[in-house]
């Protein structure tokens, strides 16, 4: 009687065009009901589709986390082994801020699938990264590299991780190299600025960060949705101002240092 | 009043207040909701460096459908064409650019576009070197390049999104003498003309140039060692490549291999077998096996051990750990006689 009373409320907010307190609802109920308890004929396939069209940041019309989320959740209650389900399910935990619950998602992934879904181990990699957890972060991104080495963002999270663990000359030779390949990547010139700064190379260092910001000034919405999968899109903008925001400080920060370094 | 009755039965008076008060409160939160937007923790996050500058991580191969995304250029959202009116002049010739912007479909312009018109048209557009703000969504304008000149132009939509086109015009040399530049004293000399144009204090002349004090920032490789030259012509040593340097940058660690074998692979049971394994660019190896009778398992890059008696069936597994980071495997196996042969 009582998860009746629920689901009439579900469905009621359902109808009532309250979407998002619905599938809050929707979500919450589904976890607590063993799969057998639920009246509709679920297809794996489908709820994973669903959620998928959802999660697409270039699709702005379709974009909502929450209902994607309900989808995914759907889909596991049917079959969890569901090839890049846990995966999905992890990167929404992830946007959530919930990096705990992200990291039991990847990690099941890739106990399923991580031989053949390489990136799998970059999400753990971003994860970690975000967690703190900087060594092991970069054992992640070492083992999708080997199978992605040209992927811009993976070399720039890579040294990312190697600076914060203390391995700042790694980190440029890192970036060197993804800069090879992408010479005008504004993140890729911008961590190569910070990492000629930590090994002690000032005018290197400034040259690099100018041309970053020279760089960031032309990167439009649908690249930075490129860059941050599963964002939602209306804060395409607001990253692109972080982006040339961060860029700017050490622009400022590394004139500084090179004035005082004429100084002395 | 005898269904409203039976209603009410199926709801407590409480329940019943309680829904209301739940819908009124978010029927309200209806109107704010088209408002709220999901800011995941990467839209603004920056880390500090030990030395306090800013490093931002990207997320773009988290997508597992669109990974390789950003292992290639990413192509501009828009669409436009810019044509010369001839792309080989005489100098002191012009040449008419003209150019087309097209509209686009916006696929990321926030929100909405589900209610109104699509088509994103373009607002701004520049065209480099020389030109600068020209018109859109099309025109054209004359210009008298002074050398081979690769105009660039750029194009900006209503939602930010950008679209990029090019046109080169080469300039041709118009005298018949080709000139052998060549030093005199301090200065180039022109073979044609005669002419020596001295060059700038500071900068020798050398094969017929002057050495300029500018140079193409940019990292390069000198036998295995990498480094960074400055726009001042300055070079700093990075770092001694692991596995060599070319082009630009170091050369990525090589693909890890291994190979097992076991030696006699048929044996009687009882009997033992010599297993023998080897790898390259390996960090570390095992060696395991799945007979749940015996109990082998080694480590090493390369090694040569003796089994256990064996009486089943084994496959010995070798599994390694890359130097770049990935894992390979190998199986060999040791198969047991037949006991009829034996007699």
């Amino acid at each position: 009687m009582e998860v009746l009373k629920r689901g009439l409320v579900i469905f009621f907010l359902l109808g009532a065009g309250l979407l998002e307190e619905g599938t809050q609802e929707g979500t919450a109920l589904l976890s607590s009901l063993p799969v057998h308890n639920i009246f509709l004929t679920i297809n794996a396939g489908e709820a994973y589709a669903r959620g998928s069209l959802h999660f697409n940041a270039l699709r702005s019309r379709d974009y909502d986390i929450e209902l994607a989320q309900f989808f995914f959740t759907l889909a596991e209650k049917v079959d969890p082994h569901y090839p890049y389900l846990q995966h999905q399910l992890a990167r929404i935990a992830f946007l959530n801020g919930d990096f705990k619950k992200a990291l039991f998602h990847i990690d099941k992934e890739i106990e399923m699938c991580g031989a053949k879904h390489a990136n799998a181990f970059y999400v753990r990699g971003l994860i970690r990264g975000f967690a703190g957890d900087y060594e092991r972060a970069a054992r992640d991104y070492e083992r999708y590299l080997s199978s992605d080495p040209k992927n811009w963002a993976a070399i720039n999270d890579y040294a990312w991780v190697l600076l914060k663990s203390g391995r700042p000359r790694e980190a440029v030779v890192a970036t060197a190299g993804g800069l090879s390949f992408h010479p005008g990547n504004p993140w890729l010139l911008n961590s190569n600025a910070v990492a000629l700064y930590e090994i002690g190379l000032i005018e290197p260092a400034l040259e690099q960060a100018r041309k970053a910001l020279i760089e960031s000034r032309v990167v439009s919405a649908r690249e930075w949705l490129t860059a941050y999968p599963g964002n939602d899109p209306r804060v395409a903008h607001d990253g692109i101002s972080a982006l040339q925001g961060s860029i700017r400080r050490n622009v400022h920060t590394l004139l500084l240092a090179k004035k005082k370094d004429a100084l002395q | 009043m005898k269904d409203i009755n039976s209603w009410m039965r199926f709801f407590t008076k409480h329940e019943i207040i309680g829904i209301a008060i739940f819908v009124v409160v978010l029927f309200a939160s209806v109107v704010l909701q088209g408002n709220y937007v999901n800011v995941s923790p990467e839209v603004q996050f920056a880390d500090m460096s030990k030395s306090n500058l800013s490093i931002v991580p990207a997320s773009c191969p988290s997508d597992p459908h669109f990974a390789g995304e950003c292992s290639g250029e990413i192509p501009p959202g828009g669409d436009c064409s810019l044509n010369a009116s001839s792309y080989s002049i005489s100098p002191g010739q012009p040449v008419t650019l003209s150019w087309a912007i097209s509209s686009k479909i916006s696929e990321s312009d926030g929100g909405g576009c589900f209610f109104r018109n699509c088509n994103i048209a373009p607002v701004s557009a520049t065209i480099i070197p020389r030109i600068g703000s020209v018109p859109v969504p099309n025109g054209s304008t004359t210009d008298y390049p002074p050398s081979t000149t690769n105009y660039i132009m750029t194009a900006t939509y209503q939602d930010g999104d950008r679209a990029r086109c090019s046109a080169i015009v080469t300039v041709q040399e118009a005298s018949l003498c080709v000139p052998v530049y060549t030093c005199s004293g301090n200065g180039v000399l022109n073979s044609c003309t005669g002419v020596v144009t001295p060059c700038p204090p500071g900068n020798p002349c050398a094969s017929g140039q002057c050495q300029s004090r500018s140079c193409t920032a940019g990292y390069f490789c000198s036998g295995n060692d990498l480094y960074f030259r400055s726009a001042q012509c300055v070079n700093s040593f990075i770092q001694a490549c692991a596995w060599g340097c070319a082009g630009s940058a170091c050369l990525p660690p090589p693909s890890p291999t291994g190979t097992i074998k076991v030696n006699p692979s048929l044996i009687s049971s009882g009997r033992t077998t010599q297993v023998t394994w080897s790898s390259t660019n390996t960090t570390a190896c095992t060696v395991t096996e799945n007979n749940p009778d015996i109990n082998d398992s080694w480590t090493g890059v390369s090694g040569s051990q003796q089994s256990s008696e064996i009486r089943r069936r084994t496959t010995y597994k070798l599994t390694c750990t890359g130097v770049d980071g990935s894992e390979i495997a190998a199986t060999a196996t040791v198969y047991m006689r037949p006991i009829e042969n034996e007699k």
